[in-house]
């Protein structure tokens, strides 16, 4: 301790004779970050749900409306991260499928956009539904439009999927005959 | 107030711990006696079975949760690869919660019925014989090792003890029927554990008289995130408990 320079404050009294505590206070400057996130605190109760309370429930804050839509109706709410999922999930998707059915009209082979999609998509969705099973991998040399029907013969994913989606998942075997490992 | 005043008087500082450390109990606990309007009411939500209760003693020792996750937050890379988001309601028999903070590997959550038991099996012996590039150890022994049964029942009864509704008498017995339907309720009677653990060893194809370790992890991993039928509920239906 001899490298301190300044002389520190100790608590100001002692115990047992000669046991003294060093006072250093942290710095103004931290102290008032420390107040200023009271003040966070103070404002995020007002805004935000916080409070729990007999009757209501809950606190649920006020200026924090958010819209979602659910089938197509739009609902008000006050702002959770439950309720701007949905509205981010619906904003989400309209703009996907925009974007999705504009590159579905154009020729999928050269399409390089459409198959960088299919490729992510069906990635996740093979890991998800497929692999587990299908491990030695699928028949090979077929057309688009044979995968697109052996898919849904072989199972009922048409009541799940849509046609463009199963197409997009056709176009992903039909590039990549081996793709039959789990990736992280 | 000076450091002496306080520090030096044992009663004064008495009084202040006290009010410091009830300040700090009461934030954690009062919540609580509001939690009825937090907790989703849904339905199909149950404690863990004779065998999945063992399975999740496991996940525990071996200390899954310290890579892998149980909770599906709300947010849109979560929904659109694990699907929905967890419920409070999902964890209200678990003591204590694997909510885990930490992903190296994939989160569990809602793995329950995503892949066949066989594949559970070798991925947990062999984990990069189907996942190329997983970081997670091999986990053979479990395999081999035979299941601690003989604890079961204690084990149930110590859930019990906090308010889990495994249960030991008539009455207990008589709210379970009413409120999860005779083949549950029977699964959490406590007299009847034995039984119930062969036949439920027997379901997935292992031997009652020999259980595995196997066995029970793979029947935790086949029923988490399962008991909620989301379909059932309108999409915003969670978002007014928040």
């Amino acid at each position: 301790m001899s490298n301190i320079s300044r002389v520190v404050q100790t608590t100001g009294y002692t115990w047992d004779g000669d046991l003294q505590e060093f006072n250093n206070p942290i710095s103004k400057k931290w102290k008032k970050g420390f107040y200023a996130t009271w003040v966070c605190a103070f404002f995020y109760w007002i805004l935000y749900p916080a409070w729990p309370f007999p009757g209501i429930g809950y606190t649920t804050g006020v200026l924090n409306r958010i819209h979602y839509y659910v089938q197509e109706e739009q609902v008000t709410s006050h702002w959770n991260s439950r309720a701007w999922l949905l509205s981010v999930l619906e904003k989400k998707s309209v703009l996907r499928q925009q974007e999705y059915f504009q590159q579905m009209e154009l020729p999928a082979e050269k399409n390089q956009k459409l198959l960088a999609f299919s490729s992510s998509f069906s990635k996740v969705f093979l890991q998800d539904h497929c692999l587990s099973c299908h491990l030695e991998g699928w028949h090979q040399g077929l057309t688009l439009e044979e995968i697109q029907r052996a898919i849904v013969q072989r199972h009922p994913w048409n009541l799940r999927l849509s046609n463009s989606e199963i197409k997009t998942v056709a176009l992903y075997l039909q590039h990549n005959p081996k793709a039959t490992q789990f990736e992280d | 107030m000076k450091h002496e005043q306080v520090e030096a008087h044992a009663g004064l500082l008495s009084v202040f711990t006290l009010l410091a450390l009830s300040v700090g109990g009461i934030v954690e606990i009062v919540p609580l006696f509001f939690i009825e309007k937090t907790v989703e009411s849904v339905a199909g939500v149950r404690p863990y079975t004779p065998l999945e209760l063992l399975g999740r003693d496991l996940y525990q020792r071996e200390g899954c949760y310290v890579c892998h996750s149980q909770m599906v937050r709300p947010r849109q890379e979560d929904w659109l690869r694990y699907g929905h988001y967890s419920l409070a309601a999902e964890s209200q028999y678990d003591h204590p919660a694997q909510w885990g903070s930490r992903r190296v590997g994939p989160d569990l959550a809602r793995v329950g019925g995503k892949f066949p038991n066989s594949w559970h099996v070798q991925h947990l012996i062999s984990p990069r014989s189907l996942v190329r590039r997983s970081s997670m150890p091999s986990y053979d022994w479990i395999q081999k090792t035979p299941l601690e049964t003989s604890d079961v029942a204690d084990r149930m009864r110590a859930l019990a003890r906090v308010g889990v509704p495994y249960t030991e008498d008539a009455s207990g017995y008589e709210a379970n029927l009413k409120k999860f339907g005779i083949s549950i309720a029977q699964l959490f009677d406590i007299r009847r554990v034995r039984e119930n653990l062969a036949a439920e060893v027997k379901e997935i194809h292992g031997n009652p008289e020999h259980p595995t370790e196997m066995n029970a992890l793979v029947a935790y991993l086949q029923m988490l995130g399962s008991l909620v039928q989301f379909g059932k509920y309108e999409e915003d239906y969670f978002v007014r408990f928040r």
